[in-house]
């Protein structure tokens, strides 16, 4: 057990380190988009309530956890392949799919940590105040939020890994999480033939979760739909990683392009 | 003679990296007339390239002057690089997304040829350069070759007066180095001047007139090129071969140096270098012989390289 | 200028169009691109609804079919100096018979022309989809206006990337700037809430060039602020042309130029 925890944190450092030095989508990303949306969400009410005020913020979170994820967990196959280093990921000693999860591990630390210092520095120089009535289960839910990250992370990696258009699929995959998820427009404004697509996203759930939370009422079964979502994306992940790898040893390349 | 096409003067070249200063060039004077080939020799970072770049207007020298074609490289760059093309070797400085055509055409236009001579043009220049049944594919669809090639097409296309290669020959496998020499040919007999770095020593062979050779960023020898494989204090090395005991040298005469006589599997081989054939050289050479049990011997002319290796190699 | 520069300019905008179709074909364009943008813009459209209703959805609108310019503009034109650089072209182009700001003048053409057509496509889409459509109808008109903008904030964004070339930092700063003119530039936040936010949009484009469309859908008079905006996109290209022009003799005397 602690050798894979090694493992997996072994990967995690990696990509943190990788992170400070690349750090130009990430910083984008993870520091200016939550900065202009709270702007955006904040400005329009100049004297809006606690509890409206941790909605918003709470959405923006999530908004650029997934704008962070699309454009860095997502891209850590790609990167590797850029620099000619996923062969050695691929037949390295240690297993490679604990590497590749505690990369996006990393990924999505590094952006939660980057997103609630940016949110945090904000609010204080707005001088907003936040109110969230149940913290443990609000930080709870910032965890599953963080897991629910790596295995969207390592499954984006690996569908990106087979399309060179890797950089045009992440904007394009970006606003239709933005729009249908619920995150900062209400799932009410949406027409009710597109709802159901909201239920397969993980952050959805975690937004309820959250919010409840923070309002004192935890939403337990959407805990429990971002339990579930976030096996299920590790799951097709990792099958999908094993794939890659053995489609490498079958045709000598890791360019499915 | 003719007037000098290109003339250089007193170049020198130096960077200035981090405070320290490396100087790539100290003083280059040299000159290269219509319908002639002058080769640059020199190891890694003598500063052919920089001299490269210099002549096509790139970087501006720190000192000295150069004409091109009368106009100074300096002041007037426009007016040198209209008479000028450049190959680059190696694969890189094309648009690899787009076709050869395409790519032939913008650099065309931008060398200066006119609307007209370029669509004139452009069919026979991809003829020439075999690329004609690939021209419509994307050049990251090519060989290494076949990249060198439409290099050389693009330095053609505007016909110059001065054409500078810098090692086009690297990665060409031997059938299409030596097309780009026959191009090369081609052009010094209409009269181009043509200067060329090269690190293989086949292109110089072939092609050169004049060798420059650069060391420590100074001209070390400019000369005609068989006055420079003379240079190298011999013009041929005689190897014999033979059974049993190796036989003395005795008293070498004139012009004649023996390396050594080395023991090779149950014989013995001896290796002499001559400066020239002369009566003593082949009286000595006979009696060595007669006296030994001979299986064989070869003769072999010096060739660029022996002098390439030694001019370079040696000190001072 | 002769009709052989013409001719030359004409070239280099083939060669631009060219370009852009390898990076972005039809294909990438239809499926990736322009969806991205017209989804961009209903997002920032319906966010505007969220914070004022009806009347904030139409000014976000008005703001966000100006704001996926910069898709291509700022953004999109970020890396577009790098390219040459990539390539090992850029000797060619800095020894060329055109100058080498024509060259990169003239390849935006396929990125203005690409800016216009998602504009016109928000319109189409978002407009109706949103309860906009009168909006996208009296915007129509406008298209010219939202031209201007185009142009100002193509010239900013090659000002900054070619300022960005020799740090490498062109994703930065490509995207940096857009997230800059999203948050100051008028676009969904109305002038006047922030007092620096005011200052430093003035001089960033599209935020003067918003307001003139925004008035003149009110019937209100226009000419200044699309004057204004004008300055903004001349400065911008002046510096471009400055650094470009900068960048080209240093190269040459420091020998800096990726050769081959
Ligand atoms: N832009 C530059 N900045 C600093 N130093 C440079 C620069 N360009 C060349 N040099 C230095 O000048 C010297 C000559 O380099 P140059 O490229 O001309 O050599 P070369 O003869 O072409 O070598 P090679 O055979 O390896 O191509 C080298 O020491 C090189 O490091
Ligand atoms: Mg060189």
């Amino acid at each position: 057990m602690s050798a894979v925890a090694e493992v997996l944190w072994t990967g995690a450092r990696h990509q943190l380190q990788t992170m400070r030095v690349g750090w130009r989508v990430a910083v984008i990303v993870a520091a200016i988009q939550p900065v202009v949306f709270l702007l955006i969400t904040l400005g329009a009410w100049p004297d809006g309530s606690a509890a409206a005020t941790t909605r918003s913020a709470t959405g923006v979170l999530l908004t650029a956890f997934w704008g962070a994820t699309v454009w860095g967990g997502a891209a850590i196959l790609r990167r590797e392949r850029a620099e000619g280093t996923i062969g050695a990921l691929l037949t390295g000693v240690r297993d490679p799919r604990l590497v590749l999860v505690g990369k996006a591990f990393g990924a999505s630390l590094g952006s939660v940590a980057t997103i609630m210092t940016t949110i945090a520095l904000v609010l204080a120089l707005l001088g907003r105040p936040v109110a969230v009535a149940e913290p443990g289960w609000y930080a709870v839910g910032l965890l599953a939020v963080l897991a629910s990250g790596t295995a969207l992370g390592t499954l984006l990696s690996c569908l990106f890994l087979m399309t060179r258009h890797g950089p045009e699929l992440s904007s394009a995959l970006m606003y239709p999480v933005f729009l249908l998820a619920g995150l900062l427009i209400p799932v009410d404004m949406i027409p009710a033939w597109l709802r159901p697509a909201a239920w397969v996203v993980s952050l959805h759930w975690a937004q309820r979760f959250l919010t409840g939370s923070a309002q004192g009422a935890p939403d337990w079964p959407a805990l429990g739909a971002v339990v579930l979502l976030t096996v299920g994306y590790l799951g097709a992940g990792i099958a999908l990683f094993g794939r890659i790898g053995r489609l490498v040893r079958e045709r000598g390349t890791v360019d499915h392009s | 003679m003719a007037e000098p096409v290109v003339a250089a003067e007193g170049v020198a070249r130096w960077f200035d990296v981090k405070r320290a200063r490396v100087t790539a060039l100290e003083s280059v004077s040299f000159e290269i007339r219509a319908g002639e080939v002058v080769t640059v020799l020199g190891t890694n970072g003598a500063g052919k390239t920089t001299l490269t770049k210099i002549l096509s207007t790139l970087l501006l020298p720190s000192r000295g002057t150069v004409l091109v074609n009368g106009h100074d490289v300096a002041a007037d760059p426009r007016g040198a690089r209209a008479a000028t093309g450049v190959i680059f070797g190696g694969d890189r400085g094309l648009y690899t997304r787009l076709s050869g055509r395409d790519n032939l055409r913008f650099f065309g236009m931008l060398s200066g040829v006119g609307r007209r001579d370029l669509r004139q043009r452009l069919p026979g220049a991809l003829e020439q350069v075999g690329l004609a049944g690939a021209a419509d594919r994307a050049v990251e669809t090519y060989s290494k070759g076949m990249r060198q090639r439409l290099h050389i097409a693009i330095g053609l296309i505007g016909r110059p007066r001065v054409l500078l290669l810098d090692e086009p020959t690297v990665g060409l496998d031997p059938v299409e180095a030596q097309r780009l020499r026959a191009a090369v040919a081609d052009l010094r007999a209409d009269g181009a001047a043509i200067m060329l770095t090269s690190h293989n020593l086949l292109d110089v062979e072939r092609l050169a007139d004049r060798v420059l050779m650069l060391r420590g960023g100074r001209i070390t020898h400019d000369l005609p090129l068989p006055e420079f494989v003379r240079q190298v204090g011999h013009t041929a090395t005689v190897t014999v071969r033979g059974r049993g005991r190796p036989p003395a040298p005795g008293a070498l005469p004139d012009g004649v140096t023996v390396s050594e006589v080395a023991d090779v599997d149950g014989g013995w081989e001896a290796t002499f270098y001559l400066r020239g054939w002369d009566r003593q050289t082949f009286d000595y050479l006979g009696g060595f012989m007669a006296d030994a049990d001979v299986l064989d011997c070869a003769v072999r002319e010096s060739r660029v390289d022996d002098a390439f290796a030694r001019l370079a190699g040696a000190v001072g | 200028m002769t009709t052989a520069d013409l001719w030359r300019a004409g070239e280099s905008v083939r060669m631009g169009v060219r370009l852009y179709l390898a990076e972005y074909p039809p294909r990438i364009l239809a499926t990736t691109v322009w969806p991205r943008a017209v989804l961009q813009c209903l997002f920032l459209t319906l966010l505007g609804r969220v914070v004022g209703g009806a009347e904030g959805a139409r000014f976000a609108f008005v703001g966000a079919a100006a704001l996926i310019v910069t898709l291509r503009t700022t953004t999109g034109l970020s890396d577009m100096p790098m390219r040459d650089k990539l390539y090992g072209t850029l000797p060619r182009v800095h020894t060329g018979h055109l100058s080498p700001i024509v060259v990169l003048a003239t390849r935006t053409v396929p990125y203005l022309v690409d800016a216009l057509v998602a504009v016109v496509l928000c319109l189409l889409v978002v407009g109706p989809v949103t309860g906009n459509a009168a909006t996208s109808l009296a915007l129509a008109p406008l298209l010219p206006l939202y031209a201007v903008v185009v142009l100002t904030s193509a010239a900013a964004g090659l000002a900054c990337a070619a300022l960005a070339v020799r740090a490498g930092v062109d994703e930065l700063i490509g995207n940096g700037l857009s997230y800059l003119i999203i948050a100051v530039g008028g676009v969904l936040i109305p002038p006047g809430v922030l007092g620096w936010a005011d200052a430093l949009g003035s001089v960033l484009p599209i935020r003067h060039g918003l307001q003139a469309i925004r008035a003149a859908l009110a019937g209100e008079p226009w000419l200044a602020h699309l004057a204004a905006e004008l300055g903004v996109g001349l400065g911008w290209a002046l510096l471009a042309l400055v650094t470009v022009a900068r960048q080209t003799r240093r190269a040459r005397r420091r020998g800096d130029t990726d050769f081959y």
